[in-house]
């Protein structure tokens, strides 16, 4: 091959976000390039950490990587308004995925601004499936969760304060053995941590409260310096790879928390939808989440947040509708090709 | 001449591991208080994973080197240049601190390039709601590799007059200022 | 040059610099620095000096290292490690290297507390080394325990090596942390008997310590003097089973229970705290400087591929479930030769668990077997992370060939181990098998 591309992963590779959704894309652009273009993948952190990543692709330590916009707050300053509405989403992560996807591509170009600074090419997104509440004690109805101390970090705080449980800041390592002891109670998480993370070894409760989806920055993206010598058919190629990354990684993201509900009568684990009540409560949740997030962007300085937020909330609607009638994955690529990389 | 810098470079030092030291009562105390509000109280105190992520843990990880570097505590490996005789040995001791000198110069600058980058996007974390700016503490580490380079100088300029002069020192008694000042003893 | 050719040098390159007693930290940021450049341009190799020392050290996780140091060194500074060497040497002495084999009992208690072993290495290094020289102690033997010991707190729960090994490989994290307290309990006995063994065959490595015969009351002043010590420990472990505090606070916890128990025994005073808050902030820095040169060395070797060509060697071997053993072997203890663990972890498991998978290998069986490797690469030159550590602490007394020296039985007594743990996977997988 006549290039050789540099990947890092923050994820293992058994994460479904790397072998669903950044092995697909890179494979696929392996495949149609004619040879010209082959990879090594670097995954679990063992090249760059998510800490370290966008400095690490600026610098060329990889030519590209899953960058997670969160911990780059200040160099991202815009695209982390857009992802602040995280704990406030309750579509379905390939409409998530697409509609940052589009509203960064076609229109951000303050999103794109930032990005070029540090010398990356964001190429697409990717998100999660929506959130539960994984505890290790059972769990049912609001009154259950109050005065319960969660693991939610930094804007996720936001939804266990409305439940009425104790928010904790705690790092993912340290959450296992805290939940197995007692430091916390429950945890917000994808149904599917149950299996991928083993919490299903100490928290066998989970509410699914469907709402909160996290979307990682862009987990597509490339070196600008290295995109802006690649040809028009290269750069085709990686928009293809990227739809098809996007879709499967999210659909798989979803395939997984089936993948674990279909285990729980064996494992003993209880997951249920959540009651009328917390419903209600998690209701009151995105509002508080937006105020947060406006007065919040005022004080760092960043203008015209409320015009970010209803930007991408307007490509979030459209997306929407598409996935609901679009069930097909071949033809929602196509979708994608159609609706955001064909307009570049 | 040197006695300036030397001055200099030790009570920065020495200023640089007190604030340390601070730091790590600061930490200990303040986790543990984490611990007792949550457990007792059910209302742990907001922010102490962020401090102490990157203030606590950065101030503890850096500020002393200077410090360990005057009392050549670093961390060599010592079996070749035990088997030597004085006057070899202090000249391979004389290359590793230039080897180490090079490179504190280089890590000064790139630390100082990158906390000015951080400043000038006032880089912060969150911390539930609030905002809590964290490019204060990326010039711990800038200080921290400046008291470690002026160290690093002055230890060199001590160590090639003793090998001018012809006396035996170690690194470790280039500038500590307790010393005894030690026989002189020519060097084989 | 071809990328492996650059990656091979490089390792050369570091054994000249650690030759000419460049500081093992400095040596492997060079090395690195120089090696990123060539394969990846300058502005790669500074950008990695410009992010890696504050991303990498601005962990939480790492912040039980210095303070369970600090736990150590007011325990040590206080005086209270002396009251329980005494005691022991009235209570052990009687037995071949007595105090010896009290240092690795206590140790595996320590390790229980500590989830890094290199924090159990420096705090027996502090409490436990002093006592046993100025008791006449063998100084190979001394250092040795203390260090081989310390390698018992990764294997022992909490561990955060485990606790990041099984989220890597989606192994149920309890059951593999669990399955580390019998090896880790086996690994203490083997190495009690190889000292027993050693002592009475070589009376002169450690001096029988026989006090005179003491009344009950002597006794339980020994007690009322040594109370402190078992209590703090417990605490801390306590304190991590009860679920009040995660393993990284404990440290935090231990290090204010050490300060006030030191003041109910009227042991505490302002020089106190004061040597012991610099012994452990100057341990931290230089532990920190070699932990950051090994991060940068890990990137460097990452990109030249030689731990990817090293992992496939296995990979194109038969894959029965022995001659995979017997290869991570071999490359765990060569990579762990220049790296420090959660590098190597990080290097080879993308490249490993393929293979375990393919050979349907149990991988709470096999995450045990790895982090003994890896702790293993801790106590061999020319990099023994666990032996510098060690160095660290104890300064001019003892010399670091002579560390190694005395670590090198203790490595015999590993050999015992890990052939057991390989013929007999039952021994680890007992408890998390009566676990389901
Ligand atoms: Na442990
Ligand atoms: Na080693």
């Amino acid at each position: 091959a006549d290039m050789n591309i540099v990947y890092a992963t923050f994820l293992g590779p058994n994460a479904s976000l790397v072998k669903d959704g950044v092995v697909v894309f890179l494979d696929y652009v392996k495949e149609h390039s004619d040879g010209a273009i082959d990879y090594t993948l670097h995954s679990g952190g063992s090249l760059l950490s998510a800490t370290g990543m966008l400095e690490g692709i600026r610098d060329g330590i990889a030519d590209g990587g899953q960058i997670l916009g969160v911990y780059n707050p200040a160099e991202l300053p815009v695209t982390n308004v857009v992802m602040g509405l995280a704990p406030a989403m309750t579509s379905d992560p390939r409409a998530v995925a697409a509609a940052l996807t589009e509203y960064i591509l076609l229109e951000c170009p303050r999103c794109i601004g930032e990005y070029e600074e540090n010398n990356v090419q964001y190429i697409g997104s990717w998100a999660t499936s929506r959130y539960a509440m994984l505890c290790a004690a059972p769990v049912n109805g609001l009154d259950s969760l109050k005065g319960r101390k969660v693991r939610a970090s930094g804007e996720w705080a936001g939804i266990g304060a409305a439940l009425g449980m104790t928010p904790v800041t705690m790092s993912l390592g340290d959450t296992y053995e805290a939940l197995q002891r007692g430091q916390v109670d429950c945890t917000l998480g994808e149904i599917n941590w149950m299996t991928n993370n083993s919490f299903g070894d100490v928290a066998k409760y989970g509410i699914e409260l469907d709402q909160g989806i996290s979307y990682i920055g862009p987990v597509f993206s490339l070196r600008k310096d290295m995109w802006d010598d690649l040809s028009d058919e290269h750069k085709q190629v990686f928009y293809e790879g990227t739809a098809r990354g996007m879709i499967n990684g999210a659909i798989q993201t979803v395939a997984s928390n089936q993948d674990a509900k279909d285990m729980a009568d064996e494992k003993g684990w209880v997951i249920a939808p959540p009651s009328d009540d917390i419903k209600e409560k998690l209701e009151t949740v995105p509002p508080k989440v937006r105020a947060a997030l406006i007065s919040r962007s005022e004080q760092l300085g960043i203008e015209n947040s409320e015009a970010i937020i209803d930007g991408f909330l307007a490509k979030l609607e459209k997306w929407d509708e598409i996935v609901a009638k679009t069930p097909d994955q071949d033809a929602l690529v196509e979708q994608v090709m159609i609706e955001i990389y064909d307009k570049l | 001449m040197i006695k300036i810098p030397e001055l200099l470079a030790t009570w920065f030092s020495r200023g640089l591991m007190a604030l340390s030291c601070l730091a790590l009562l600061a930490m200990a105390l303040h986790v543990t208080a984490d611990v007792v509000m949550r457990t007792f109280f059910n209302s742990p105190i907001p922010g102490t994973l962020e401090i102490g992520t990157h203030y606590y843990m950065i101030a503890v990880s850096f500020l002393a080197l200077g410090q360990v570097q005057i009392r050549d505590g670093h961390v060599a490996v010592e079996f070749v240049v035990h088997s030597l005789k004085a006057r070899p040995r202090m000249v391979l001791e004389f290359l590793a601190l230039l080897v180490t000198f090079v490179f504190s110069v280089i890590y000064l600058n790139m630390s100082w390039v990158s906390a000015a980058q951080k400043t000038a996007r006032r880089e912060y974390v969150l911390s539930q709601d609030n905002i809590l700016l964290i490019w204060p503490s990326r010039w711990i580490l800038v200080v921290s590799v400046a008291a470690f380079l002026l160290v690093l100088l002055v230890q060199m300029v001590r160590m090639g007059q003793a090998l001018w002069q012809g006396h035996v020192r170690r690194v470790g008694e280039l500038m500590d200022e307790d010393r005894v000042e030690p026989a002189e003893e020519e060097a084989r | 040059m071809s990328l492996m050719l650059i990656g091979f040098l490089g390792l050369v390159a570091l054994v000249v610099m650690l030759a000419i007693r460049v500081p093992v930290g400095i040596a492997l940021s060079v090395v690195s620095l120089i090696g990123i450049t060539l394969v990846r341009g300058p502005n790669a190799a500074f950008g990695a000096l410009r992010s890696l020392p504050y991303d990498f050290t601005a962990v939480w996780t790492l912040s039980a290292i210095p303070m369970f140091l600090l736990a150590g060194s007011v325990v040590s500074n206080s005086g209270m490690t002396t009251s329980l060497f005494k005691a022991m040497r009235v209570w052990l002495g009687w037995l071949p290297g007595g105090v010896a084999v009290a240092t690795n009992f206590a140790g595996a208690g320590f390790a229980a507390a500590s989830g890094s072993s290199i924090a159990t290495t420096a705090t027996l290094g502090r409490i436990a080394v002093p006592e046993m020289l100025d008791s006449k102690y063998d100084p190979g033997l001394a250092t040795g325990v203390a260090s081989a010991v310390g390698t018992l707190g990764a294997v022992i729960p909490p561990s955060i090596i485990i606790v990041l090994y099984s989220i890597f490989a989606q192994a149920p994290v309890g059951q593999v942390l669990i399955a580390g307290i019998i090896p880790g309990l086996l690994t203490a006995f083997c190495y009690a008997a190889m000292i027993i063994i050693r002592c009475t065959l070589n009376p002169k490595l450690a001096p029988r310590v026989i006090g005179p015969k003491l009344t009950l009351r002597e006794h339980l002043r020994l007690v009322s003097a040594i109370w402190p010590l078992p209590l703090l420990v417990l605490c801390v472990v306590g304190g991590i089973y009860s679920g009040i505090m995660t393993a990284t606070e404990a440290g935090a916890v231990g290090a204010v229970l050490a300060i006030l128990t030191s003041m109910l025994q009227f042991r505490f005073s302002l020089t106190m705290l004061r040597s012991s808050l610099i012994d452990a902030a100057g341990t931290t820095a230089s532990l920190l400087m070699i932990a950051i040169g090994a991060i940068l060395f890990t990137r460097f070797l990452a990109l030249s591929g030689v731990p990817t060509i090293l992992s496939d060697l296995i990979a194109m071997n038969d894959t029965s479930q022995l001659s995979i053993v017997l290869s991570i072997a071999v490359v765990y203890l060569f990579l762990g030769c220049f790296l420090d663990p959660l590098g190597v972890l990080l290097l080879t498991l993308p490249v490993l668990l393929p293979v375990f998978e393919s050979a349907d290998i149990n991988l709470i069986w096999i995450g045990i077997i790895l982090v003994k490797f890896i702790e293993l690469g801790m106590l061999t030159p020319p990099v023994g992370l666990n032996v510098f550590v060690m160095k660290g602490v104890i300064g001019d007394r003892v010399s670091l060939p002579t560390i190694f020296k005395g670590v090198g039985w203790f490595l015999l007594a590993e050999v015992v181990v890990m052939v057991l743990l390989v013929s007999f996977p039952q021994i680890t997988l007992f408890l998390p098998n009566f676990m389901e």
